[in-house]
């Protein structure tokens, strides 16, 4: 019996499936072939290893968090389906840039008077083997399809992600990043609607303010996920922004508004 | 009361049905948990991914495919977003940590509690993407059909991954030397 039949049948054999006359031959196999024999007394011992490990019960925070996002979208989105949707897409002005250009463009989007919304997204110098990837998806209906409108862009190695996602009746802002050194990530915001819930890991409660006008402050160190969801869509955006920083070192910000009209 | 069916739930919550995504929630949030926490090893991280990946099963059930099962489709984004949350850590166990302790921990079952430490530990000596086979085979029970469709292999590939798997465990836990993934 060559070496890949036998290590067909031990495969299946562990898995419950060999006919009779297959498990016949195995068995005459391993009868003269010690060290075959050997291997399937170890495969056999990492099989009823998997079975010794009982399963724990997830944490009850876990089931109730989740609902309580599902149902606060729900909530919000059954009150927006009454007005129009909007669309963003080819609206935005998505920036990555270097603080100098930064400021230039906080400039420049004074002067987009024009338009009825504007975004800019600013991605200074990174520390050494950072990364930020960050993720505009306008146009989009929640909670239905694929995205749209993405754009990422990224430096170095693995240090984290911010994203946002504007939608016709939600605005949703998600900051995930791993560093040993304390990450402080600041939300502040001025929207038409009443409130905001969020998820933050680590964080036993959900989330929920309610006001239409205040600010989140977050610092942590270790691994953090971060997610707020806003009620309202991008013209009930007065005014929000983002900030991540680690230390006197802003890692990244992003600013949004709403012009009056 | 007889158990309805991923099927119906899944098509009752596309027309808005918010109770039947938690019954869902509520049969896979176990099963996910166990093997997301087997992959990222860390409970709070777990609890992380997997309430992550509830959202995003929420966010694209729209997009699900019903020709698919559900648990199947779930298991593969937990897949992708424990694969990331591991890919962002650095390596925590090297071949030389490899320890088999005997550390009792008091509030769980004493055998129990050792089998899955020294399991665990075993686990974190494979590649990531193969201890997510190992995972969703004996944690999930999920069968070659479901893995291949999991991670976007064909059968045998699966077969022949978990049987490399297997053996490397096999070295492990009987203290040979390793090679460190």
């Amino acid at each position: 019996m060559n070496k890949d039949l036998v290590e067909d049948l031990l495969q299946r054999e562990l898995d419950g499936s060999l006919s009779d006359a297959e498990q016949e031959s195995l068995s005459l196999h391993l009868a003269d072939n010690p060290n075959d024999r050997e291997l399937q007394k170890q495969l056999n011992s990492v099989v009823a290893a998997f079975k010794e490990v009982s399963a724990v019960d997830p944490p009850a925070s876990l089931r109730a968090n989740v609902m309580q996002t599902i149902r606060s979208q729900a909530v919000a989105n059954s009150e927006s389906q009454s007005r129009p949707k909007l669309s963003f897409r080819g609206i935005f002005e998505i920036f990555r840039v270097r603080p100098a250009m930064s400021l230039a463009l906080g400039f420049a989007a004074g002067v987009l008077a024009v338009m009825p919304f504007t975004g800019r997204w600013a991605s200074p110098d990174l520390l050494p083997g950072s990364q930020v990837t960050g993720t505009i998806i306008a146009d989009r209906a929640w909670p239905s399809g694929p995205a749209v409108d993405r754009l990422k862009f990224e430096e170095g190695s693995t240090y984290g992600s911010v994203r946002l996602e504007v939608l016709a009746n939600r605005l949703i802002v998600s900051v995930e990043a791993t560093s040993e050194e304390p990450i402080e990530i600041v939300t502040k915001y001025n929207m038409r609607k009443l409130w905001v819930s969020g998820l933050v890991s680590r964080e036993p409660a959900h989330l929920t303010f309610f006001s239409n006008e205040g600010s989140v402050r977050v610092v942590h160190s270790g691994s953090v996920k971060y997610l707020l969801a806003f009620d309202g869509g991008g013209d009930d955006i007065l005014a929000f922004t983002l900030e991540v920083a680690q230390g006197d070192r802003i890692l990244y910000t992003g600013e949004l508004s709403t012009r009056a009209k | 009361m007889a158990e309805i069916s991923d099927e119906k739930l899944v098509s009752r919550c596309k027309a808005g049905d918010l109770n039947a995504f938690d019954q869902l929630l509520l049969k896979y949030q176990k099963p996910l948990y166990n093997s997301c926490l087997r992959l990222v090893r860390d409970e709070e991280d777990a609890q992380d991914v997997v309430q992550i990946v509830f959202l995003k099963a929420f966010e694209n059930l729209a997009t699900f495919d019903t020709n698919r099962r559900f648990f199947s489709w779930i298991y593969k984004i937990m897949v992708n977003e424990s694969l990331n949350n591991v890919a962002r850590r650095k390596p925590q166990v090297s071949a030389n940590e490899f320890v088999v302790s005997n550390d009792p921990t008091p509030a769980e079952n004493f055998a129990s509690a050792q089998a899955r430490k020294r399991l665990d530990e075993a686990l974190m000596f494979l590649k990531p993407e193969t201890r997510a086979v190992v995972v969703l085979k004996y944690f999930a029970d999920l069968s070659y059909f479901e893995l291949g469709y999991v991670f976007d292999l064909p059968e045998k590939t699966v077969k022949s991954r978990l049987y490399d798997a297997r053996r490397k465990l096999c070295a492990i836990l009987t203290g040979e030397s390793v090679e460190e993934s």
